[in-house]
């Protein structure tokens, strides 16, 4: 209902609300957020004297080479996890913002068949990629469930919880692998088989970093034929498909919309929001604990504060959000994100800068996302006056 | 130069006001001369209010002229129009509830000091209250006084700022009889003073007993300026809705269906959202077959009550019996599935998700239930989109489709939708019950009828009715007998056909305590 008068013309600006909103607008803006992103990430590399242009011919590059670009998607997969993970709980307007701790602490559970079979204690084969799967499932899921129990009892702001409870699960693993914990890989409990695994890989001392010895081959996660990515993506894309139908077919995906409208609606329409949110959390840490599960059977290879989670907890915010809650969609938006991610280890490697220069990127895509959304409701008009 | 006439208090000619997919205004002329109430008659969504807003400065105008006291002005914020000696008395009060009297009066206003003078402002109010006849404590908190002693704060304020020209919003809403007596008492001892006073409403009683003149309008037009004394109240009407009304619903005697009562609340006590206790030893019993109509003013435990027996409101004490179950504190569902339609007082957000779809919010409540679902978990689509198409048809819905957001939908298309879909019967699932609050409010006179013939047709075939309203002709005109709450207590129940309005009015203001009637008594 505003109109501003344009100085020395006879045109206004009129805002208006708009009653519908399109598709195409939501699907247009998450894409111009993300190209008016990279632009204006160029400001970024002009401020610290690099040509912008530089940095957009190895993006460039990443998309080109196959090889790059397959290591590109191979580091979009976690974050395909943790942004199909919050799909459902941000459409019922529960903000889990802990992905992150979710995603380690199912990177946390899977590495306990690990530490068992450097300990001497050794499972069939087969068992341990689904094991150390069902368990990073059920337990981040349980985690995830903690900050919903609070809201839905107490209404305790599940921001802040899930926030917090990352900070907790970091604690753990830094716990767990500094160097005299139980876990590091200097203790005496793996030295005999560990040492020979080494030996075999031609290292001879172990070094006693801080982090866990590496995943054994019978538990790391196959890479697919042809293609050479892990077969985390199938994983991820089955997920992909499954929320799309969960969300638009079934009665779970109508109660999450109507609850993320108004709880006052879902209340009168019988749901009740204590078992609702505590599955939809459930599924939700489950799923990116599977992400922490596959990151570390198939990249990181080891347990450690570094590696466990390069913050792709908090990518997946982004990722899931530009992605406008579609679950199709967080797949392609996962492996654009990877894109940055891998053309700024070019960056880094090349130009010598750093390649938190991507999480930079991120931030500028995300702020100009939320920007955005002003023009998915607002029409913005010029009218003659 | 001196003319004859004196310019009239004000003048708007020409008036456009353009939203976004509707035409509020549409070249709105309206003159109020100096020294007369002036009637604002028109259906909601007519443009009473836009215009309103347009004088009081909170919209602008996309064209027209206003005039005031016949000097042409530019009304940019309500500070112009203050400063214009224009004063509003708007719907929804904007006090300040924990403050006093006077110091939500002198709010925002110069004159009284860094160190608030608030003796000075006590003694004007004072005598401001006397010169119109009204009484009011100036040091009593906002939250103390009722809704008509709320009503003289907001008018005190426009007073104090020296306003000639007085908006009223729609102000007999929230008013008992008695009160909208006093008020209008008072209304014409300043008009005696000269005031111009412009009275907002869409209740043509009230527009004939108390204005000099009255302009309807109808979808932002002026359909004429009339002396309301000269014309009939069917002609009032008739100008207001474009064609013409039935003022009485065909509504036969009710037929005691049962002796058993498909609803008995006994003992109730419920708290408000704001942890006073709402519900008070409330007890009643609604007979299958009949329409027990609560009349109240708004805000008097009437939300909360209905809020407890339909599940939505925890319960203190007391119990809720529906159908020979108890189901105190049951959840929502449950009372659902027994066959309890609730028509709550919010259509958005509690009735409605307004951003979810048509046929989202059609099976709403039923969406666990065949045969909207198949496999236990999955949405039957195909048959909801269906369902969804034809029942929209069946309401005479104006809808562009069913996949576009119910907050599409107009308040009349919205309130069709819930009561239709609160009556869909599923397998399983009977309507027994009807719990409607406020089931018309804001709704034009289409939707109204429509809701109103709906009711009787469910009591005919035997369902109980339970309706809050607070419109007490309603009560009257649909009601087999009528419970009158105040301040959560239920003061009497009397049958329809020996209600005296002048009884209930009283009893609405807490004045008069009847014992139970004995068909309440077991």
């Amino acid at each position: 209902m505003l109109a501003t008068r344009i100085p020395g013309t006879r045109y206004a600006i009129k805002v208006e609300r708009r009653l519908e909103i399109p598709r195409m607008i939501l699907v247009l803006t998450s894409i111009v957020s993300a190209i008016a992103g990279i632009l204006l990430g160029g400001v970024i590399f002009l401020a610290i004297g690099i040509s912008p242009m530089e940095a957009y011919v190895r993006i460039g590059r990443v998309l080109t080479d196959l090889s790059t670009l397959g290591r590109a998607i191979e580091i979009s997969i976690p974050i395909m996890f943790t942004s199909l993970a919050l799909i459902l709980p941000f459409r019922m307007a529960f903000y889990n913002i802990g992905g992150e701790g979710q995603f380690e602490i199912g990177a946390i559970v899977a590495t306990i068949p690990v530490i068992w079979y450097w300990a001497g204690f050794e499972l069939p084969a087969p068992l341990y990629l689904p094991l150390m799967g069902i368990l990073a499932f059920i337990t981040a899921g349980l985690w995830a469930m903690i900050p919903a129990f609070l809201r839905a009892k107490w209404k305790v702001n599940e921001i802040l919880v899930t926030l917090m409870m990352n900070f907790v699960s970091l604690q753990i693993i830094w716990y767990l692998v500094s160097p005299g914990g139980p876990w590091n890989e200097a203790n005496p409990a793996f030295k005999e088989r560990y040492l020979e695994y080494l030996r075999e890989q031609g290292v001879s001392i172990i070094p006693g970093f801080k982090g866990t010895p590496v995943v054994p081959e019978i538990a790391r996660i196959p890479t697919l034929p042809i293609i050479g990515i892990n077969a985390g993506l199938i994983l991820a894309i089955i997920i992909a498909i499954a929320l799309w139908f969960v969300s638009t077919k079934t009665i779970l995906g109508y109660e999450v919309r109507i609850v993320g409208e108004s709880e006052k609606a879902a209340q009168y329409a019988g749901i009740n929001y204590l078992k609702l949110v505590l599955l939809v959390m459930f599924i939700s840490g489950g799923l990116a604990g599977l992400g922490g599960f596959v990151n570390l059977t198939a990249n990181s290879l080891k347990l450690s504060p570094e590696i466990a989670s390069p913050g792709y907890g908090y990518t997946g915010i982004i990722s899931a959000w530009l992605s406008r809650l579609n679950p199709i969609a967080a797949i392609f938006v996962s492996v654009f994100f990877g894109i940055l991610t891998q053309s700024a280890y070019i960056m880094q490697q090349e130009l010598r800068i750093s390649h938190y220069v991507s999480i930079g990127f991120e931030g500028l895509i995300f702020i100009l996302l939320v920007i955005g959304d002003f023009f998915v409701h607002y029409r913005v008009r010029i009218i003659k006056r | 130069m001196a003319s004859e006439e004196e310019p009239p208090a004000v003048l708007m000619k020409g008036i456009v006001k353009q939203f976004p997919g509707v035409l509020a205004l549409d070249h709105t002329d309206f003159e109020v001369k100096v020294g007369e109430i002036h009637g604002l008659l028109g259906e909601n969504g007519a443009g009473k209010t836009t215009l309103m807003n347009i004088l009081y400065g909170v919209y602008r105008a996309d064209a027209g002229e206003i005039y005031i006291h016949g000097r042409k002005v530019n009304i940019r914020s309500p500070k112009d129009a203050i400063k214009l000696g224009i004063g509003m008395v708007p719907q929804h009060f904007k006090l300040v509830m924990a403050h006093t009297v006077v110091e939500n009066v002198i709010l925002g206003l110069k004159g009284f000091g860094i160190v608030l003078k608030i003796k000075e402002a006590e003694k004007k109010i004072a005598e401001l209250a006397s010169m119109y006849g009204f009484k009011i404590n100036p040091k009593a908190k906002i939250w103390q006084l009722s809704m008509g002693e709320r009503q003289y704060v907001e008018l005190l304020k426009a007073l104090i700022r020296n306003a000639n020209i007085l908006i009223l919003d729609e102000p007999t809403t929230v008013l008992t009889p008695q009160e909208t007596r006093e008020l209008f008492n008072t209304l014409k001892k300043m008009r005696e003073e000269g005031k111009s006073i412009i009275f907002i409403s869409h209740k043509l009683e009230e527009v004939k007993t108390l204005c000099d003149r009255v302009t309807v309008l109808r979808k932002g037009r002026v359909v004429g300026t009339v002396d309301p004394r000269k014309v009939s109240l069917a002609d009032l009407a008739k100008m207001m809705v474009g064609r013409e009304v039935l003022f009485r619903i065909g509504k036969k005697s009710a037929k005691a269906v049962s002796k058993e009562p498909i609803l008995e609340v006994k003992g109730l006590y419920a708290l408000s959202d704001k942890g006073v206790m709402a519900v008070k030893n409330v007890s009643l019993k609604v007979y299958p077959g009949e329409i027990l109509g609560i009349a109240g003013i708004a805000g008097s435990g009437q939300e909360e009550l209905a809020e407890v027996i339909t599940g939505m409101r925890k319960a203190e004490k007391g119990k809720v019996i529906i159908a020979g179950v108890d189901v105190t504190n049951a959840s929502p569902k449950k009372i659902f599935e027994i066959g309890v339609a609730y028509i709550p007082e919010s259509r958005l957000y509690v009735g409605t998700a307004p951003n979810l779809t048509v046929w989202e919010n059609m099976i709403m409540r039923h969406h666990r239930h065949t045969p909207f679902v198949k496999n236990k978990m999955v949405l039957n689509l195909p048959y909801i989109y269906e369902f969804a198409e034809k029942r929209a048809k069946e309401l005479n819905m104006m809808y562009s489709s069913i996949f576009a957001p119910a907050r599409t939908l107009s308040g009349g298309n919205l309130q069709r939708l819930i009561l239709a879909r609160e009556l869909v019967e599923t397998p399983g699932r009977k309507t027994k019950l009807i719990v409607a609050v406020y089931p018309t409010s804001g709704l034009d006179v289409g939707a109204t009828e429509y809701i109103r013939k709906v009711l009787i047709e469910q009591r005919d075939r035997g369902v109980g009715v339970l309706l809050i309203s607070e419109d007490l002709e309603e009560i009257l005109m649909l009601s087999d007998r009528i419970a009158v709450i105040h301040n959560g207590e239920i003061m009497g129940i009397v049958e329809a056909k020996d209600a005296n309005i002048e009884e209930i009015g009283l009893m609405m203001g807490g004045a008069l305590r009847k014992t139970v009637s004995e068909s309440e008594e077991v």
